[in-house]
């Protein structure tokens, strides 16, 4: 199966601004680390499945950083998806297509079952995203006076995700609450993060 | 006051990489923050006095953050700078002649008696070594992400350039006796600079 998408997603995380284990080997703020990434595939198809518009979120919890490997994760759809749509993007988003999302998959130790749900996102100027009733997400873009967006590029383990600029945005208050993960506040990071990925 | 230096500044840091404070925490990473910046001056001139060579460093502590002021520090400056050199650079970087430094020195109110210190800097491509005398040994060592290009912040919200490249500060120490003692968590940048007011 061949596939590809492209668009922004939304990263947030229970560190503080610049999470520390986009640098390598690092202390996550807290010990540890859980972070969400709510995907906007604004274009993409996966073996003549059409998957632009659909979005999806990602939800992780590590006992350290990503050299520590990811005890937990959970994929939610938008319910919004079809059939096809969403086996397609579930077996991708799982590392079962190949592509980056395969590497991603290995460090997980647990796949919790994949929950369909509403997926509220926005990538402009104020990024938000609500995932059903477990997720809230809220950014402030970091600028300069001038008005230029802040951008970490070339961060040594964004190349493990497929891409290499993080537009770095404030997501103090973000939240995640599923009954299944640890529960996480934002330490303050945040980012939008265009991609353009395939397998 | 008219000046212009440029060079190279390297800024190892208290905190972990990448360091809060440069995108608007108020707080660094252990609650505090305390910090060096090195600065390599290749060129430059204040009101008349050609300052090019001379090697500067300024080291801080800040009982919360830096962006929340409150700073002490102290200059260092190297003893092959002349007395005429040190009498321009001095206000300089302590911010009393614009530019730049006028927003570093409003952060660090409290400026104890500069010193005379010995800065040697072997600079690299994938590490740079600087002592300053007795006071602190610094180690700055560029990220890179995958393709080998160095990791690098543009348009900090808080940062001295608009373009900083990431280092590790491991192994970063400063001893001072009239300032705290720290290691770096983590954190350095380096960046090319050219100021002027």
């Amino acid at each position: 199966m061949a596939w590809q998408m492209t668009g922004q997603w939304l990263e947030a995380c229970s560190c503080k601004m610049i999470c520390p284990c986009n640098m390598g080997p690092a202390e996550p703020t807290q010990g540890w680390c859980s972070a969400a990434l709510a995907l906007d595939i604004e274009r993409g198809n996966a073996d003549g499945v059409d998957l632009s518009g659909l979005k999806a979120a990602l939800a992780i919890e590590l006992p350290g950083d990503f050299f520590g490997g990811i005890d937990k994760a959970r994929l939610y759809i938008d319910e919004a998806a079809s059939s096809d749509q969403r086996q397609a993007l579930e077996a991708i988003l799982t590392g079962k297509q190949g592509g980056v999302w395969g590497p991603v998959a290995s460090m997980i130790k647990e796949w919790l079952p994949t929950q369909t749900t509403s997926i509220q996102l926005e990538t402009g100027d104020r990024p938000s995203a609500t995932i059903g009733q477990v997720g809230q997400v809220t950014m402030e873009r970091v600028k300069t006076e001038a008005g230029q967006q802040a951008k970490l590029v070339n961060a040594p383990v964004a190349a493990a995700f497929g891409t290499d600029t993080i537009e770095l945005a404030r997501a103090d208050g973000s939240r995640w609450s599923d009954p299944d993960q640890r529960s996480w506040e934002s330490g303050g990071y945040g980012g939008v993060i265009p991609f353009s990925l395939s397998g | 006051m008219a000046w212009m230096i440029a060079g190279t500044y390297y800024g190892p840091c208290s905190c972990k990489v990448s360091c809060p404070c440069e995108l608007g925490e108020m707080e660094g990473d252990n609650g505090w923050c305390s910090g060096t910046l090195v600065f390599d001056i290749q060129r430059g001139t204040v009101d008349g006095t050609d300052v090019s060579g001379a090697k500067v460093v300024l080291a801080a502590d800040w009982p919360s953050g830096f962006l929340s002021g409150n700073g002490t520090g102290r200059l260092y400056i190297d003893p092959s700078i002349s007395q005429q050199q040190r009498a321009a650079l001095e206000p300089v970087l302590g911010g009393k002649s614009g530019g730049v430094f006028e927003a570093i020195g409003a952060l660090v109110p409290n400026i104890l008696p500069t010193k005379e210190a010995r800065i040697t800097i072997e600079a690299g491509q994938d590490e740079t070594r600087i002592t300053v005398a007795d006071a602190g040994e610094l180690v700055i060592k560029p990220l890179r992400g995958a393709t080998g290009e160095y990791t690098r912040l543009l348009h900090g919200s808080a940062t001295f350039r608009d373009d900083v490249i990431l280092a590790r500060g491991t192994g970063s120490r400063w001893h001072d006796p009239d300032l705290r003692p720290w290691e770096s968590g983590g954190h350095a940048e380096q960046a090319d600079f050219e100021w002027s007011a």
